[in-house]
This record gives structure tokens, C-alpha cells and sequence, in this order.
């Protein structure tokens, strides 16, 4: 596979730092004094023309590759800062509701989370609930022409903003049925709907992750995305994409890590000579560069597969396998590298060894990976 | 309302590095498009927004120019062309004025002509007023905003400590400070779009100038030499302790020779 | 255009002299005593040129400064400088007197004005010179700038065009003693000015202390760099200079984060400075910085690395964290003020 990055990759990539060395900074001070999203988040993102990079044009969006995507995501990983979480959410809510959503679906909701007047969020994880669909307790019971959802979802990101989210329910009127979940696109500002405080999380500063809890919330028909019953099909598709831009956030973030433990070793002088030079630490650089380029190309071929518009559920399970504990050590080692300037909030490394952390339990946990590539291993027909 | 916007590609001289015995390393410098160029584009994209019409860049390098174009186009410009000509090369700011000016009369249909106010290489500040005078265009420089009404084009000028608010007719020329806005950050669409365009070039039979005010040859300056500036450097008396003592001394020194 | 067989035509030294309200410019001083300087040398006059809506006043200062004669134009609507108003007279002026060199402030004014009349008179023009001088042999100007981003300097001339033009920074020449005695001619220009010619109307004009304090003219700089340019340092680094009564300064780095105006950076894209206290904070002393400061008579530098470039041009060096230094400093002036 070729992973040329071509004059229009290029011209992303350079956007793309840009943004973030223009814009991010500003954004970020909002985040760190406010513990939330600055409201107007997504109307930078639309007027800087960043949402539906992988929708067509004429839903709003932008008609490019999530290869080009993802090096955006690469990018604004090296700032460390959470706001890339609700842009690779739109963007690839979007994506999803392109995908499966009847052409009325599409008019009515992609649009808007292109144009920065919707946050997106996608649910599907409860209080007792991760990853399996049999477990789901969050209804939806047909009324008329409407159904009535009841139940919670938990870490739900973007939950409290307004806009639509896609919210996967156990379906009452597939009762019995082996497939029983149907996505459900809910405004979320419905009447009956009401969130919980945001969680204090490790990493992911700012980021508005609660719980959010429906009553009673009526919901039209017209807005289930997909057909009933595909509800975690639906899941199972935007979250493998999802764990493809997560990683390729989770690069940029161990980039920087490099860039960092690099520069460190050139200001930092030991016995007359910056410290880089000592073969404990250029081993310890070489290390980190060469994990990091084994999760770059990981993400830039699974990205490809997608693109390419084949299967690649599994390569996405096999990246986050692969990169979560390789950017995790990355992370570390930068924060070992600077020492106890590395433990300390002036510098930049611990909040990445911190942000890394999120890969491993967040769009689905690292263990229901391995799962799924050593089942799907196990179950091949090849050899 | 027709803007030609004129742009240099230049290397990014903020990154030059120097070796081991203090010589400038030339080579390997990344090109990029002028900064306040960048500002240039950006205030005729907002004219652009409140009157309509069309924005046009030029800029006059050699076949690398392309890629500043390029990034010109990705920004929401609607036009680029290119002045890239063996015979262009090596003038100074007047052949340089002159070809840009031969250009931009071969354009034609324009109203206003922007420019940044000087370049971060050569920072002559020649080529924009000198364009100006090519092309007989009343000269608004040092622009902190432009706005246009009624056929005419009004700026506040930072002129030195003086800040002056002044107005012409159309057609003119701005130059434009730095602080005049903040650049756009390239939106995705436009910058997708812009890969599926052809960048025209133009040489010197395109624009038909006079050919021998072109070039090195067309250039009344020419450049005898240079060389890295020498710098003495004396001997340091350096302060030793805590921030409080190291302040201490240090007022106590400014005192004693009447400098606080 | 200038022939080759014309250049003997072309005598003496110009000098634009530059006024603001009927106050003569420091730099158009400092450019009549190196025009002395270049003319003596050719064995030639100097010449000033002065444009206003009432300068001849102005005209003894110029004649005492340096000048032989004096070219005074005065007309109602040259009272605001307007560059094609400006253009149109040197150059008509200078195409009758035919000066060999034509020099000109880099002043914001001068760099406006300059191009357009280079370009008129078909000539080149070599901007914002450090240093300017004849060659013995050929007898032409060679002009010495800073270029490429004022990482080199470059000598420039112009062989073969009339008035060999310079722009020159403000502050790298010193104002020549003023000699009352002098003699000197005074000629009033006949000024015509049509309708047609004016196509630029000033509808204000006032005077900004925000941009670009007079910082070549003071007298103490506190001068501010990318390692003090965290918002509690830059806080000391006014409240310094504010307690001393000098400007802040500061690097290209800090004009591009927009902490300083462009109009107070210092450097070779800057300004050069000659003051007599130079603080730097947190400036590491590259040499795009350091040539502005050559003609700084003190220097005190502060930097956490005690091994920068800066502590080579300093008096007095600290190395150390820039934010408690500052602070402390800060302390101990106030401490000294108050006793």
C-alpha cells in the first residue's frame, strides 16, 4: 500500500497547524477556565470549513477522504488539547447518518453538523452497560407514530450540547428478535431529557463527558437512522472509524511527546553536552520514533481500507491494539526523558502521558479489541 | 469590485540558521508566502464578501511560485496567475514594479490593487508604491482597515506615530500592516477545489512589456556584496545569588550612574 | 531615463528633509550631516529639499545642520504630506537641478514617498541603508542594508541611473552639531498644483502614542523577548519601564505573538536604538536582534540560559528564571523610589 502523502495531504497537514497554533491556544484557555467547550466551538469548526471532511457536498459537507481527515486529527493532536473530540464527532456522526440514513434523514440531519449549529454525539454505553447490545436497558416503546424513549446512557460526550445525537435503544416493538437495537436520532434538547455534571476524567481536560437521562422522550419515526434492528450494527461501524481518528489523534499526541523529549535533549546540557548525545537517551528517542512510525503507518493503512470502502472494522480493532500501549510508552518515556520537569504541569509531557491514557478505555476499551481481532483470528477461514 | 492582490513567495527567513563559524546557511530555507501577504489576500477576500466581485493573485517568481499560488487558491481566492519568465529574473524592485505592473494593466478590469507592506526578506517597501506609480493609482499605505463606498476607498493609515484616515477615488492601491486582520485559517473545500485547478502562466509575451527594463538587465541597482554582519562583543560583569540580592545589585548599579 | 553619457550632468547631494507641523524630523539632521559627509567627498554642495504648507522658517536649521542650499516649496496643500503631491514636485525639481545622489529618511513617510519617486525618475533605490559612503575610484554611492530578513548585510549601487537613491534608518547616523553660523543659500520652488494632481484627501490625522513610541529617540529601553514574554514577565518589564520613565522594546518573535507593536521592535527589521540603558529580558541575543542595539551605551541582559549570546553585548549579565528576576526588580526600584 502507498502512503504517499501528496501536495494536498500536505496542504492539510499545514492547515491543520494552522489551526492549531492559531486557533487552539484561545480555544484552549476557554476549556481551562470554564472545565467545558467554548458554545461557539462549532461555528469555528464550520467557518474554518473542518466539518463533514467525509460528506458530500451537497449535505454540507466537504467531499474528501477520512485519510485527509485524519491528518487533520493528527495535527490537532499535537496541541494535547481535548477540542478535537467534538470534531471527530460530527465529522464522523455525519459520515455515519450519510451512510445509513435515508435521503430524508440526510437532508434533515447532516447539515447541520456541518455548518457549526449541531454538536453531534453518538450513545450507545449505560451505567451497566459497554459493549454488549443483549444488555441494553435504555428503551424505545412505540407510540402511534412516534416512540417513547426511558432510560440512561453513561460518558456521554457532548450530551449537554444542543444538536442531534444518534442514541442506541433497545427496541420493544423487536422484542424476542435476535437484533433488537435501532439507532435513534434525538434532538437533545427534547422535553424529558435532562444530564448529569460533567465527570472529572484523568486526561481529556474540558471535555463534558456525563450522563444523560430520557423520560419519557418522544421521538418521531422519521428519525431512526437506518432500518430497526441495526442499531449496533450502526454502533459497530462509526465506532471502528472512530477508533481509526482516535488513534491518529493518539500519534499526533505522541509526536509531540517526541518533539518535546527531542528538544529537551538538545537544550538540556549534562558535563558540557546536551544530554541528547548520551546514548541512554538517543536509544531512548529512537525507541519512541520508531513505535510512533509503526502506529502512523498502522493508522494511515487502516484509514486507507476505509476509504477504499472495504471492510476494515477489524484493522480499526487492530489499531487500537496495536498503538494504545505503543503511545502509552511513548508518552511515558517523554515524561521519564524530562524527568522531574516531566511530572510537572509547566511542561506539556505529563498532560500528553495523561491524554494517552484515554485511548485504552475510550470508543471502546482495548480489551473488546483484542477481542475482536483474536475472535475474528480464531473464526478465519485463512490461515 | 475587482482586487489583484500582489504576493511574494519568500524564504522563511525567521528560521535561518547559522553554522559552526557563524556563516548563514542560505539553502534548505522553507518557502512561504510573505506573511502580511497573507493579509493582503485575506482583506480582499472580506471586500470581496461585502461587495461581490473577484479576487485576483499575482505573483512574479520563479516555476516554485506556483505553490504560493496554489496556497492562494486554497484560501478562497477566485483567480491566480503566475509571472514566471527567465527574462524576469534577478530584478530589483523597480524591473520588478514594472513587470507586475505591465501585468496587472494586462488584467486589466480591476479596481483596487492590494499589496503587503513590505516583504520579510528584501523589507524594501518599494514594490507596492512603485506599482502604484507604474500604474498612476492613487497610493494608500500602511492600511489598518480598508473600506469601500460610493467609489472611493478609505483607510486608516498608520503613518508612524501619526494615525491618519485618508481616502481616493477608485481605482487604487493599499498596502496593508500585519495588524489589518487576522488571516483565515484555509477552509477544506477550498483548498480541495484548489488542486483541481490549472495555474496560468504568463511570460513576457504575454504581458508585453518593454523588454529591456526586465530582469537583472532592467534593474538600475545591482548588488556589489555580502556579508554577515561582525559583531563586537565585550565582557560581561555577571551577577551572582537570588532574584532578590541579583535585583538588589543591579538597582543599586543603574542608581550609582543615574539611570533609575 | 537617464543616459549613460548624461551621469556628469548630475551634481550635489540631496536631502530630503522631512517635518511634521513645522518641526523638523530628527532623522533628516542625521542624514545632513552624512550628506556633508558624502559631499565633501565628490567635492559637491548639499542641497535640502523641504515641502510644506509653511516651512521656510525650517531653512537656517537646515543651512546649520549641514546644508548649502536650500530648496524650500511651499504651497496650502503640501500642510499634510500626500505622496503624490510630494512626488510631483522632487521630481520635477530634481529633474531640473539633476542632484548626483538623493537621500531620503527611512522614515514611514520617506519609505511611502521614496519608491514612487525612484520610480519616476527611472532610478534605483536602495531602502532603509545602515551605511552609506563613496567608492574613491568610481565616485558612486555604495549603499550597505540589511537583507534577507537582516541576516546579511548587502552594498548596493546604481552605476548607470541619476540620482543614485538611498533610504536611510533613523538612528544609525548621529545628528551633526548645529553651526548657526553657517551660510547658505535659501531658493523658493515655484509650486503648481492642479486639481488633477490631488487624488488622496486626508480626512483626519492625529497623533497615536500607541503606535511606535518614539523608541529610537529613548533614552532607556526595557526590551522584551520570547523568554519574557509569559504575561506575568511582560507585566514587570512595563512596570519597569514606567518606574524608570523609559519605552518597552522587544524582539521580531514578540511582534509576531502581538505583545509589542511592530513600530518598537528592535533589530536589523526593527529599529536600531541608541539608548542609554538596554535592559533585554529573556532575549537570547541572535544577531538579528544585537545590530540594533550596537549603539546601546549600557546593557543589561537577563536570561535563563547563562551560556546565550546575549551576555557577549551586555555589561551586565543575570542568568536566571526572567519572571522572579523582573518581579524583584521591580521590588528594588520601588524599594530605591520610595526612600
Amino acid at each position: 500500500m502507498d502512503f504517499t502523502i501528496s501536495p494536498v495531504n500536505k496542504m492539510i497537514i499545514k492547515a491543520a497547524k494552522d489551526f492549531s497554533e492559531r486557533k487552539i491556544p484561545a480555544i484552549e484557555a476557554y476549556m481551562k477556565a470554564n472545565n467545558d467547550y467554548p458554545p461557539d466551538l462549532m461555528e469555528i469548526y464550520a467557518k474554518n470549513r473542518m466539518l463533514g471532511f467525509n460528506v458530500p457536498r451537497e449535505y454540507g459537507g466537504i467531499g474528501t477522504s477520512n485519510f485527509n481527515m485524519i491528518l487533520y486529527i493528527e495535527e490537532m493532536g499535537k496541541t494535547a488539547s481535548t477540542c478535537f473530540l467534538p470534531f471527530m464527532m460530527n465529522n464522523s456522526v455525519a459520515e455515519t447518518i450519510c451512510h445509513w440514513g435515508s435521503e430524508e434523514v440526510k437532508k434533515k440531519f447532516v447539515p447541520p453538523l456541518c455548518d457549526g449549529t449541531a454538536w453531534a454525539t453518538m450513545a450507545f454505553t449505560e451505567p451497566d452497560t459497554g459493549s454488549d447490545p443483549k444488555m441494553l436497558t435504555t428503551t424505545a416503546r412505540p407510540d402511534g407514530d412516534d416512540f417513547i424513549i426511558n432510560g440512561t446512557k453513561r460518558f456521554i460526550s457532548m450530551a449537554n450540547k444542543p444538536g442531534y445525537g444518534v442514541f442506541i435503544c433497545k427496541d420493544l416493538s423487536l422484542a424476542g428478535q435476535k437484533n433488537n437495537t435501532t439507532a435513534f436520532i434525538i434532538d437533545k434538547s427534547s422535553p424529558g431529557i435532562s444530564c448529569s455534571k460533567h465527570y472529572e476524567l484523568t486526561g481529556l481536560e474540558g471535555a463534558d463527558t456525563c450522563d444523560i437521562t430520557f423520560t419519557d422522550v418522544r421521538v418521531p419515526k422519521g428519525n431512526i437512522l437506518g432500518n430497526q434492528g441495526e442499531g449496533f450494527n450502526i454502533l459497530l461501524r462509526w465506532i471502528a472509524g472512530e477508533r481509526i481518528q482516535q488513534a491518529a489523534g493518539m500519534v499526533g499526541v505522541g509526536q509531540r511527546a517526541f518533539d518535546e523529549a527531542k528538544k529537551y535533549s538538545l537544550q538540556r546540557v549534562v558535563n558540557g553536552m546536551p544530554m541528547g548525545y548520551m546514548q541512554g537517551f538517543y536509544w531512548m528517542l529512537g525507541e519512541m520514533k520508531v513505535k510512533l512510525e509503526a502506529c502512523r503507518l498502522m493508522v494511515y493503512q487502516a484509514v486507507c481500507k476505509q476509504d477504499a470502502g472495504k471492510a476494515f472494522e477489524v484493522d480499526s480493532a487492530e489499531v487500537k491494539v496495536f498503538t494504545t500501549p505503543m503511545i502509552q510508552e511513548v508518552t511515558r518515556m517523554a515524561v521519564q526523558f524530562l524527568g522531574s520537569y516531566g511530572y510537572s504541569k509547566e511542561y506539556i509531557v505529563e498532560k500528553l502521558f495523561r491524554l494517552a491514557m484515554h485511548q485504552g478505555v475510550v470508543a471502546s476499551s482495548l480489551e473488546i479489541n483484542k477481542t475482536i481481532v483474536g475472535m475474528t483470528a480464531l473464526m478465519s477461514r485463512s490461515k | 469590485m475587482n482586487i489583484i492582490v500582489c504576493i511574494k513567495q519568500v524564504p522563511n527567513v525567521t528560521q535561518v540558521k547559522w553554522d559552526a563559524d557563524g556563516s548563514l546557511i542560505r539553502t534548505g530555507l522553507p518557502t512561504i508566502i510573505n506573511p502580511v501577504d497573507k493579509n493582503a489576500i485575506e482583506a480582499a477576500l472580506q471586500l470581496k464578501e461585502q461587495h461581490g466581485g473577484k479576487v485576483t493573485v499575482l505573483s512574479m517568481g520563479p516555476s516554485q511560485v506556483e505553490s504560493a499560488l496554489r496556497e492562494a487558491l486554497c484560501m478562497g481566492v477566485d483567480d491566480v496567475i503566475q509571472l514566471t519568465d527567465r527574462k524576469f529574473a534577478g530584478a530589483d524592485t523597480w524591473a520588478t514594479s514594472y513587470t507586475i505592473g505591465c501585468a496587472i494593466q494586462k488584467i486589466g478590469d480591476y479596481d483596487l490593487v492590494i499589496t503587503g507592506v513590505e516583504a520579510m526578506d528584501g523589507n524594501t517597501a518599494q514594490v507596492g508604491p512603485q506599482v502604484a506609480e507604474y500604474l498612476g493609482l492613487p497610493l494608500l499605505s500602511y492600511a489598518l482597515s480598508i473600506a469601500v463606498a460610493d467609489g472611493k476607498v478609505t483607510i486608516d493609515q498608520k503613518l508612524g506615530d501619526v494615525a491618519r484616515v485618508i481616502e481616493a477615488k477608485l481605482p487604487a492601491l493599499v498596502t496593508v500592516e500585519k495588524e489589518i486582520n487576522e488571516y483565515r485559517v484555509t477552509p477544506i473545500d477550498k483548498l480541495i477545489d484548489a488542486f483541481e485547478r490549472t495555474i496560468p502562466v504568463w511570460g513576457v509575451d504575454d504581458i508585453s512589456p518593454d523588454v529591456v527594463h526586465l530582469g537583472l538587465k532592467g534593474s538600475p541597482t545591482k548588488l556589489r556584496k555580502v556579508y554577515s554582519p561582525k559583531l563586537e562583543k565585550g565582557k560581561v560583569e555577571m551577577l551572582e545569588g537570588t532574584p532578590d540580592e541579583v535585583a538588589r545589585q543591579l538597582v543599586d548599579k543603574l542608581n550609582a550612574k543615574f539611570l533609575i | 531615463m537617464a543616459d549613460k553619457a548624461d551621469l556628469t550632468k548630475y551634481k550635489g547631494v540631496w536631502v530630503f528633509a522631512e517635518q511634521q507641523d513645522g518641526k523638523l524630523a530628527k532623522i533628516s539632521l542625521e542624514l545632513l550631516g552624512k550628506a556633508r559627509d558624502l559631499a565633501d567627498k565628490l567635492g559637491e554642495k548639499v542641497t535640502s529639499v523641504i515641502l510644506g504648507a509653511s516651512v521656510k522658517p525650517l531653512a537656517d536649521d537646515l543651512i546649520a545642520y549641514g546644508a548649502d542650499r536650500v530648496l524650500v516649496a511651499e504651497h496650502p496643500e503640501l500642510a499634510e504630506y500626500r505622496t503624490e503631491l510630494y512626488t510631483k514636485i522632487i521630481c520635477e525639481e530634481a529633474q531640473k537641478d539633476k542632484p548626483e545622489i538623493l537621500i531620503i529618511g527611512a522614515s514611514p513617510i520617506g519609505r511611502d514617498l521614496t519608491p514612487r519617486v525612484s520610480f519616476r525618475l527611472h532610478t534605483g533605490c536602495t531602502a532603509d541603508c545602515t551605511e552609506l559612503d563613496i567608492d574613491p575610484e568610481e565616485k558612486i554611492l555604495v549603499s550597505t542594508r540589511p537583507a534577507f530578513g537582516g541576516n546579511v548585510m548587502a552594498t548596493i549601487i546604481c552605476p548607470e541611473h541619476r540620482p543614485q537613491m538611498s533610504t536611510v534608518r533613523p538612528g544609525v547616523f548621529a545628528v551633526p552639531a548645529k553651526d548657526p553660523a553657517r551660510k547658505g543659500e535659501v531658493v523658493t520652488v515655484d509650486v503648481n498644483i492642479e486639481s488633477s494632481d490631488i487624488n488622496v484627501t486626508v480626512l483626519s490625522s492625529s497623533k497615536s502614542k500607541k503606535h511606535g513610541a518614539n523608541i529610537q529617540d529613548a533614552v532607556k529601553i526595557v526590551s522584551v523577548g520570547l523568554g519574557a514574554s509569559d504575561s506575568t514577565s511582560f507585566a514587570a518589564i512595563q512596570e519597569i519601564a514606567r518606574l524608570i520613565d523609559g519605552e518597552v522594546g522587544g524582539t521580531r518573535p514578540c511582534v509576531e505573538k502581538v505583545l509589542i507593536e511592530h513600530g518598537v521592535q528592535i533589530g536589523q527589521t526593527g529599529k536600531n536604538v541608541r539608548p542609554e540603558l538596554y535592559m533585554a529580558c529573556g532575549i537570547s541575543g541572535a544577531v538579528q536582534h544585537t545590530t540594533g542595539i550596537a549603539n546601546a551605551k549600557y546593557v543589561v541582559a537577563i536570561n535563563k540560559d547563562p551560556n546565550a549570546e546575549i551576555f557577549k553585548f551586555a555589561n551586565v549579565g543575570i542568568a536566571g528564571d526572567a519572571k522572579q528576576i523582573l518581579t524583584a526588580i521591580v521590588k528594588a526600584i520601588k524599594a530605591v523610589k520610595q526612600e
